[in-house]
């Protein structure tokens, strides 16, 4: 599991990086490649004072490029910048030599992460495609100065604000909005746990969609997701797509189910946590009942310590009275899981090949006795519980474990 | 860390223009499509399942895009009759059915592969670094423009010419005008057919022409198509740049200087595709890769760097270069040497009391090297056994301890090693969670062949509790170490330290004594007064930090010992603070657990833990 230092730089990567530049470009009859309009000045087209930061005639190949890789979204990078566009190729008798093409670029740093602006750029070309074909925006003279407007706009709104909305006439509008890129999820399954990091329902609201506003309000840090989409009537799959979509954003840790039966270990990232005085007090509160005074982290580092293979949480609370300690078990171990000091020791059943076809096991059973499925999948899988899992397998004497 | 490396593809540019040479894999496959086989291998068969199969998410615009294209494609073939093209071509692509394979040949990520020749050859001289991404695919590459002693000037021109032809005499340097005036009418004598009709120049690798003439070769470029993931696209292709790319490069450019030897293997490829007879992709380029050894190479890093291993290529037979993405970067947030036994987070920290397992075999690692190895390191690779320690192999080697740490870091970088402590059977061991359980099966029939005697599946039910093995394989000693040994060369175990750390009553680390602590709580107020809180306790500080009244109170320990065990006591103190396990400690103090045991028996049970992890 991810600890929280590198979520929490995950999360920054996701910030839109920062626009240097807007440049518009057509391919013009009779000159070939030409930028047109430039924000800001002197960015693309030298000037007799300055030097531009991009040398146009080096790229211009791919700004204006053959046909084939129009309409796709095309970013080359110079020595220092990257240009992402999408330069498109309208077809029409109208224009000379039969067609129009243009391209509205991007300019970034060379190693900015761009990924955000990518449904922009496209966006923006698909917008302009339209305006022009409905309308001859960008080839007709008295329209087509409006595009040094827009994109003085755009640079500044997007830097500014991550949003632009920028009225062309009375029947078209362009809307633009920057959201963040976080990695992509991990896949959810049916048998985690998820634990709220933030109140979803404050953030909630009545533009939510359905299915999440259903399942969000059963995410209690105690049930799996296949329980969730059980209490809520949702279907599993959807249940699982809300799941990924809440972890995406962060508003979700996935746990294991907590059973007294369960196997946990410590991982040595436990040692820095003892010079880590933010984690201790975080712990102290996290894990503490309500209106009682809680031992001391020194207690429950050893507590810590003593979970280990071997030795499953029911006798753990038997050797070290924890009854007694005022904490909230359940929430003791998913602390040490979240904080990634802590992991669950999975116990998974196998029936080495070949084994005895009169088997008094299901077959579909036996299939996941292989090595790959722990018992929280499979009881999940099989709507029964952990015990009920042990006593079906003990009538097939074959059948080994391995915690891992 | 695992890259998205799709194809390696290669393109020249020649006297006769620019030429797709080759590209390997025949047919690249995209993320995508990886994700939806390893999805509905993991799901389907034995769930069945209802929606994630159908589930992976794709780029929304991808059909529209494959629209677009076609589209595009069709109104250009009106247009433009100057392109040759293939009248049976279809734009969208990339699914491996029979339709697709007729076309193949000229066809690439939807791409002509005359298209992508096209691009692959930027006009910026200057550039070193290439990087262009087209929708979620990124092309990387070192483009190498050549001049050769005899025709420098005539070559360059020649090049900036027919980029002016193409261009339409719109993008010309102005700074080479002149030059290339006075170059134009010289090269249109020399290479007439080629120079006349950029036609032909650009459908050379279309249409069947003849190939008398020798190619000079005045570009080439080894593009490397990625496909990262959001928010991976920069450290991939710096990865791959920095480590392969520039490397690889700069070998062929020395080779192609020093005999030409780019410009032969391409057109080698380029006659074999015309001239073979194959009549499939597959027959074609099993016949190149068996022909061609700069295919081979191709094919051999491609391999190595898609698999996360080290490429060992020798290249035209001449050059000597091992490629490979290292492993373990060191992350920003490394905490330096202040805690031991993080092996598996970040660079390992090589200590004396650990060895090397190899990874191969040592005949297969030996092959692999150079045959100017260090002779050291040769010698190192022989002897090496998972039992010894290094602090050992410095007296068998007659080398200082420090090189054999550089010695094992090299082994280690170029994935031939790995570090682990002596395997032993006191050591105690457990199932690594990250075990890859696919290859059960495998490792099953492995155990059954080398170790008859033992039970793969046995053994790991044995290590749900972590003890040492010693009673229960007394007569397999020797076997149950070599299935130690694979077991941890498969990841399918690693071994449990046990660090140990001293508690000090609370009130102790707060430097008070225990009547004003006892006030203290009292006082406190918040809540009654708890006694079991008398007994708390803390971890005790690391020792260059102690207080004097840790200090003291761990000094009250051994007052009336024998002075060995007061020395001893002072000498094993510093260790005790969770950042030392027991195998360290008593290499460091070249003791016997006996002697450490009876330090640990001076304290009372509450007073320290013994942590495995």
């Amino acid at each position: 599991m991810q600890d929280y230092a590198q979520q929490e730089s995950d999360f920054q990567a996701g910030i839109p990086p920062r626009l240097i530049s807007i440049f518009y470009s057509v391919f013009d009859p009779s000159k070939g490649p030409k930028v047109v309009f430039e924000v800001p000045e002197g960015s693309i087209i030298s000037t007799e004072i300055s030097t531009s930061i991009i040398d146009f005639d080096l790229i211009s190949e791919y700004i204006i490029p053959k046909p084939q890789l129009c309409g796709h979204l095309v970013s080359i990078c110079t020595e220092s910048y990257k240009i992402m566009g999408f330069p498109v190729y309208i077809e029409g008798d109208k224009y000379d030599r039969n067609a129009f093409m243009f391209n509205l670029s991007f300019v970034f740093d060379r190693d900015a992460d761009t990924s955000s602006y990518e449904p922009v750029v496209r966006k923006v070309a698909r917008v302009l495609t339209s305006l022009e074909t409905e309308n001859e925006f960008l080839s007709n003279e008295a329209t087509k100065d409006v595009m040094y407007n827009i994109i003085e706009q755009l640079l500044e709104d997007l830097n500014s604000y991550c949003e632009c909305q920028i009225p062309i006439n009375s029947a078209n509008t362009i809307n633009l909005k920057l959201f963040p890129t976080y990695r992509n999820p991990p896949p959810v399954y049916d048998y985690q746990v998820p634990i709220c990091t933030v109140n979803l329902k404050a953030l909630m609201d009545d533009n939510w969609d359905i299915t999440m506003k259903k399942i969000a309000t059963h995410i209690n840090g105690i049930h799996h997701v296949k329980k969730i989409a059980e209490i809520a009537d949702v279907d599993y799959g959807l249940a699982r797509k809300c799941m990924e979509h809440l972890l995406y954003y962060g508003c979700v840790i996935l746990v294991d189910i907590f059973q007294f039966s369960n196997v946990y270990a410590v991982k040595p990232d436990i040692m820095r946590i003892i010079e880590d005085e933010t984690v201790q007090s975080e712990c102290l509160s996290y894990v503490k009942k309500p209106d009682a005074s809680p031992p001391s982290f020194a207690k429950l580092f050893s507590l810590y310590c003593s979970l280990k293979h071997g030795s499953t949480l029911k006798e753990w609370v038997q050797d070290n009275q924890v009854e007694s300690l005022n904490i909230d078990i359940r929430r003791f171990i998913s602390f040490g899981v979240i904080k990634g000091f802590l992991y669950r020791v999975h116990k998974y059943p196998i029936l080495p090949e070949p084994h005895n076809q009169q088997s008094k096991l299901q077959p579909q059973l036996r299939k996941l006795l292989n090595g790959k499925h722990h018992y929280d999948e499979i009881c999940t899988m099989e709507g029964c519980s952990a015990r009920k899992l042990d006593e079906t397998l003990a009538a097939e004497p074959e059948v080994k474990f391995v915690w891992r | 860390m695992v890259n998205s490396l799709l194809a390696i593809l290669l393109v020249i540019n020649s006297s006769r223009g620019s030429h797709f040479v080759f590209h390997y894999p025949k047919v690249p496959q995209r993320r995508d499509e990886i994700e939806q086989i390893r999805r509905e291998s993991d799901l389907d068969e034995e769930f069945g399942d209802d929606l994630l199969e159908n589930d992976v998410i794709t780029w929304p615009y991808g059909p529209t895009d494959d629209f677009d294209n076609r589209s595009f494609r069709s109104r250009f073939e009106e247009d433009n009759e100057e392109y040759d093209f293939n009248s049976k071509k279809q734009a969208n692509n990339n699914t491996g059915n029979d339709e697709v394979e007729r076309n193949e040949m000229n066809q690439l990520f939807g791409f002509e592969t005359r298209i992508l020749a096209d691009i692959f050859c930027p006009k910026h001289k200057g550039l070193t670094k290439f990087q262009l991404s087209i929708d979620d695919l990124t092309f990387v590459g070192q483009p190498v423009f050549l001049k050769t002693k005899v025709d420098t000037k005539k070559r360059g021109g020649d090049r900036d010419l027919r980029k002016r032809i193409d261009d339409n005499d719109n993008n010309i340097d102005l700074d080479n005008n002149e030059e290339l005036q006075g170059q134009l009418s010289d090269a249109q004598n020399e290479e007439m057919s080629a120079q006349m009709s950029p036609n032909t120049a650009s459908d050379i690798t279309s249409s069947t022409h003849s190939m008398q003439q020798h190619l000079h070769v005045t570009f080439f470029h080894l593009v490397f198509v990625l496909e990262p993931p959001e928010l991976e696209l920069c450290r991939q292709v710096d990865d791959i740049y920095e480590n392969i790319i520039t490397k690889l490069t700069a070998a062929l450019r020395y080779e192609q200087l020093r005999c030409d030897y780019v410009g032969k293997e391409a057109e080698l490829i380029l006659s074999l595709r015309e001239n073979s007879g194959a009549s499939s992709l597959d027959e074609l380029m099993e016949i190149t890769l068996e022909k061609s050894s700069l295919a081979r190479t191709i094919r051999k890093v491609y391999d190595a760097i898609s698999n996360e291993c080290a490429a060992h290529i020798l290249i035209n037979d001449y050059i000597d270069l091992s490629l490979q993405i290292p492993p373990l970067v060191p992350t920003i947030n490394t905490h330096g040497n202040d805690i031991i036994g993080h092996e598996y987070a970040h660079y390992p920290v090589i200590a004396p009391y650990h060895t090397l397992l190899l990874l191969e075999d040592p005949e297969e690692i030996l092959k692999n090297m150079p045959l100017d190895a260090n002779p050291t390191l040769v010698q190192l690779v022989q002897i090496l056994t998972p039992t010894q320690r290094l602090a050992d192999l410095c007296t068998l080697l007659d080398c200082s301890l420090a090189q054999i740490f550089r010695l094992a870091a090299h082994l280690i970088y170029w994935r031939k090693a790995k570090i682990i402590d002596v395997i032993g059977v006191r050591n105690l061991y457990v199932v690594s969670p990250t075990a890859e359980m696919n290859s059960l099966p495998t490792y099953i029939e492995y155990f059954k062949q080398h170790f008859p005697a033992l039970d793969l599946v046995k053994i790991l039910d044995s290590f749900s509790v972590p003890k040492p093995q010693v009673n229960a394989i007394k007569e397999h000693r020797t076997m149950y170490l070599e299935a130690i040994t694979y077991l941890l060369r498969n990841d399918l175990v690693v071994q449990l330290h046990a660090y140990i750390l001293v508690m000090v009553p609370r009130y102790i680390k707060m430097g008070i004594n225990r009547t004003e602590y006892e006030d203290k709580l009292r006082n406190s107020g918040d809540s009654e007064f708890n006694s079991s809180l008398m007994d708390d306790n803390a971890i005790i500080s690391p020792i260059e930090k102690a207080s004097e009244a840790e200090r003291d109170w761990l000094n009250n320990f051994v007052a009336n010992h024998p002075k060995e065990t007061v020395s001893l006591f002072e000498r094993l103190i510093k260790y005790f603070n969770g950042k030392h396990h027991v195998d360290e400690i008593l290499f460091r103090e070249s003791l016997k657990p006996r002697d450490l045991s009876k330090i640990i028996t001076l304290f009372s049970k509450d007073q320290y833990i013994i942590v495995l992890c």
